[in-house]
């Protein structure tokens, strides 16, 4: 699959300092800072809607193969070859 | 092209920022490194935002060994995920994924377009790849560019370069 992922472990991942590292490119400036609390809380809710979104998809394509693999055994059941359904499906 | 500002990582970081681009290119160019310091997923997303992609349209084709995902982002939030251009902890060791995304008409009043493409690999049997094309429908420019990965945070050794056309 693409998209693999496990249970959240944003709690634990973020128990850390966090630092932003940034570069001002009209002065050439580079910068490391700590998160501040907010910035930690808006970090871990994007992190969270990226997993979250990915498990969205993960779920879907998921879905699909299984319609595809059971499409392809009922084909197999009316008696196509391998050949044959390979053809229809392009699998 | 011109090299706008790069940024290579000596120790972690959560977040890279490009601020401040300035708004004399027709054209912006980003090359990446990247590895995240987490072991929890095999093909991290990587989540970049311009300073204004409010409403954008977006559009993928994600491939990997067994599968591919295709289809369109339909949350219209600001953040971008994209698959494929991070390599986690768990394989192969001390290597980079490669992202590229380019970003057309940024510092006009038309609508931003952008393509990007990343590789990584889950394996080495396993090397997934995606593709993405979008298009930001408000026509503000384009100042700044966020980046922060979905697990754990980017690895020292990270390079990210930006270049104006």
């Amino acid at each position: 699959m693409v998209r693999k992922m496990s249970t959240n472990t944003i709690g634990k991942e973020m128990s850390e300092k966090l630092y932003k590292v940034e570069v001002d490119c009209s002065t050439g400036l580079e910068t490391r800072t700590e998160l501040t609390p907010e910035e930690v809380t808006e970090h871990e809710i994007m992190q969270q809607e990226s997993q979250d979104k990915a498990a969205i998809i993960e779920a879907a394509a998921q879905d699909k193969a299984d319609a595809k693999a059971s499409g392809i055994e009922k084909l197999s059941a009316l008696g196509l070859s391998d050949a044959e359904i390979a053809a229809i499906t392009g699998a | 092209m011109e090299l706008i500002q790069s940024i290579s990582l000596s120790s972690s970081a959560s977040t890279i920022l490009f601020s401040s681009i300035p708004n004399t290119y027709s054209q912006l160019y980003l090359y990446a490194s990247l590895r995240n310091d987490s072991t929890t997923s095999s093909s991290p997303a990587l989540r970049v935002a311009l300073s204004s992609t409010a409403n954008y349209d977006l559009g993928y084709r994600e491939t990997g060994s067994s599968s591919v995902n295709e289809g369109n982002y339909s949350s219209k939030v600001n953040w971008q995920d994209m698959y494929g251009g991070v390599i986690s902890e768990q394989k192969p060791s001390n290597s980079f994924g490669a992202f590229y995304m380019s970003i057309h008409n940024y510092a006009q009043s038309v609508p931003t377009t952008m393509v990007a493409q990343g590789t990584s690999n889950a394996s080495e049997s396993n090397p997934n790849a995606g593709v993405y094309g979008g298009i930001i429908r408000n026509t503000d420019v384009q100042s700044s560019i966020n980046m922060i990965v979905d697990y754990g945070n980017f690895k020292a050794g990270c390079l990210v370069a930006l270049y104006g056309a």
